[in-house]
């Protein structure tokens, strides 16, 4: 960056973080215009800036529950304000007050409760935020907002549900039928039925104990089905560790999409493919029927000249879906090129033009109908340059992805290579235009070729 | 803020409304991940909870909320670091799940890019972008001046780009 810049991209940042300019608008457009550099970091950075927001986490769906718990147990109690009563006491004399209440308190063989407030719930491990059908077996059923306390069991109705937040994060599921008790705010005894638990990741661990079995997790989302002989782990998203507690006590990692089971007196088998039907109760998230693919204009392209690729978005699942538009002002679409020395960077693809079934869109959101192709002309002239094999594929990250599911992640197109030939060099281009045009001239000097 | 500082549970819960999306936005490019995230932005209400009383409405509640949450970050520098789900993955696997990594890939090349930028540098950055504090407020609450905040985001803003070209669809050489 020139040094006579600085001030312009000072003003610039300044600008895009919504502060009052402090440059006159005419001395900024006309540095603008004459440079390229500052014209780059406008651009770029308020890129940027929309990347940021897009990749930046959501706040933790439970964060207001949990927030809600902590406060109503009392365990954080609220300081006094600056007009408190302890003003009006001398230190010295509050000190000696206390130790005077102390030696008191001990020589009358009492004990002194030292918390102040809501004492009641600190064993309350979890809150209760949906239930149909949950009894103790004792005492009112638990409603909706309750706190859940560790230690006491708990059984579901055949056709009732139950669903709960454990302080420690984990949300759990439970089917109807299901016979289960808190131990803590970080683990749950399932006797029998089914659950499911999502633990976020980066949280803390996670533990689902079953008569027969023990599944440990960091950070996934998994269920667990245990009945008088068996226990059933199926993993959606993430890693599990899967234990027998029997005295067989073998262990086994069971990773997303996978499948072990536990008997009374062996396993756990070996992980297998879930069965679908496993993987739907899993809530893991499914893949739209999309299929990207990626074509060049010409596997063959001289330096300098444009390289152009079609993208094309097919919806091969039966029904219409939601997919992400060009025209949203960031993009979900990009493609990952090798270049020849065998580096991988990811571009946002400048898309030329967009078509839904051959008409011309620009729509944020494309609704794409059954067999509906969505179709890109990119152009990457700007990231392949050099001569050289480059392999190039698309990639759809996609954020709201269809009216049906709430999956998200990337679609990636085949590979494609693309190989930028050396331009010829201008002197011998010259030189054959000069010998065509003077072809006929060098006839009539050299004469008629008598051979 | 004065039902806040009379107890009600419901205001706390509507500044967690109005600004957990901020904070997180904050704690995330201030380098923290995953559950560190959320821990730190509870952290920051907890604290506010018992602390709010002592906000006399000068100023703005947001710079104040922030204050809060820098301290809840600088206390927790020094803690030891959990290890978490995607520290394990790293550490003891080399399979790549699924192609939803790409889209991880591209997350933690920002992440780094972020994470990469110096300290005073990073902080002004993530409390303009992600706090939306004023160039004033963030001086006035890290005691600089207005000027230093001015070119410390012009400088952040300069690295990540040059961090981050291939993403910004421009080459380095441009930069």
């Amino acid at each position: 960056m020139k040094p006579s810049c600085e001030k312009y991209r000072e003003e610039l940042a300044a600008l895009r973080c919504g502060e009052p300019a402090v440059l006159p608008a005419d001395e900024l457009d006309a540095h603008l215009e004459e440079c390229g550099d500052c014209r780059a970091a406008r651009d770029q950075g308020g890129r940027l800036f929309e990347l940021l927001d897009r990749l930046q986490p959501d706040p933790a769906p439970d964060g207001a529950t949990r927030l809600r718990l902590a406060i109503s147990t009392g365990k954080y109690r609220r300081g006094t304000t600056a007009a408190a009563p302890r003003r009006l006491i001398p230190l010295p004399a509050a000190v000696l007050a206390a130790a005077a209440a102390f030696m008191a308190a001990l020589w009358l063989g009492s004990t002194i409760n030292w918390k102040s407030g809501p004492v009641a719930p600190e064993e309350s491990v979890a809150v209760l935020t949906g239930a149909d059908g949950l009894g103790t077996g004792s005492g009112d059923p638990p409603c909706t907002g309750d706190p859940l306390r560790a230690g006491v069991r708990m059984r579901v109705a055949a056709d009732g549900r139950a669903s709960l937040v454990l302080h420690r994060g984990a949300r759990v599921e439970l089917a109807g039928g299901s016979s289960f008790e808190l131990r803590t705010a970080d683990s749950i005894y399932l006797q029998s039925g089914r659950l499911l638990a999502v633990v976020r990741k980066g949280g803390k661990p996670f533990t689902v104990r079953t008569p027969h079995a023990k599944v440990l997790t960091l950070g996934t989302r998994f269920t667990v089905s245990a009945d008088g002989e068996s226990t059933k782990v199926t993993v959606g998203e993430g890693r599990v560790r899967f234990t027998n507690l029997g005295p067989v006590n073998g262990s086994v990692e069971v990773a997303g999409r996978q499948s072990s089971t536990v008997l009374a007196d062996a396993g756990p088998t070996a992980p297998t493919a879930a069965s679908a039907e496993d993987l739907a109760w899993t809530g893991a998230p499914r893949r739209p029927q999309l299929e990207l693919s990626l074509s060049l204009r010409s596997p063959r392209v001289q330096s300098g000249e444009p390289v152009l690729a079609r993208l094309q978005l097919t919806n091969r699942s039966g029904s219409e879906l939601n997919v992400d538009g060009v025209g949203r002002g960031r993009s979900s679409y990009f493609v990952r090129i090798e270049d020849p020395a065998g580096r991988r960077s990811h571009f946002a693809a400048a898309v030329l033009k967009a078509r839904v079934d051959g008409v011309r869109t620009r729509a944020p959101l494309v609704r794409l109908p059954a067999g509906g192709v969505y179709e890109m002309e990119i152009d990457l002239s700007a990231f392949i340059t050099r001569p050289g094999t480059y392999r190039v594929a698309a990639v759809y990250l996609e954020s709201a992805a269809t009216a049906t599911t709430d999956w998200s992640g990337a679609l990636e197109s085949r590979e494609r290579r693309v190989l930028i030939t050396p331009a010829p060099k201008k002197s011998a281009k010259i030189r054959q235009e000069i010998l065509r045009e003077t072809e006929p001239f060098r006839r009539l000097i050299d004469g008629p070729d008598l051979r | 803020m004065a039902e806040l500082a009379a107890g009600s549970p419901e205001a706390l819960e509507r500044l967690y409304e109005r600004y957990s999306r901020r904070l997180t936005g904050f704690f995330w490019r201030l380098g923290k991940r995953g559950g560190e995230v959320d821990d730190l932005v509870h952290e920051t209400f907890v604290r506010l909870w018992r602390h709010g009383h002592g906000w006399r409405g000068e100023g703005q509640l947001s710079t104040y909320l922030f204050g809060i949450a820098r301290s809840a970050w600088l206390d927790s520098r020094d803690r030891r670091r959990e290890i978490n789900a995607d520290d394990l993955r790293r550490a003891g696997s080399a399979v790549r799940p699924d192609r939803e990594l790409e889209r991880r890939e591209l997350g933690e090349r920002i992440e780094e890019a972020v994470a990469g930028l110096a300290e005073p540098l990073r902080l002004v950055f993530s409390m303009s972008t992600a706090g939306g504090l004023k160039y004033r407020e963030i001086a006035e609450m890290l005691g600089i001046p207005i000027g230093t905040v001015k070119s410390r985001m012009a400088a952040a803003e300069e690295k990540l780009r040059a961090a981050l070209a291939g993403y910004l669809g421009m080459k380095k050489e441009d930069l």
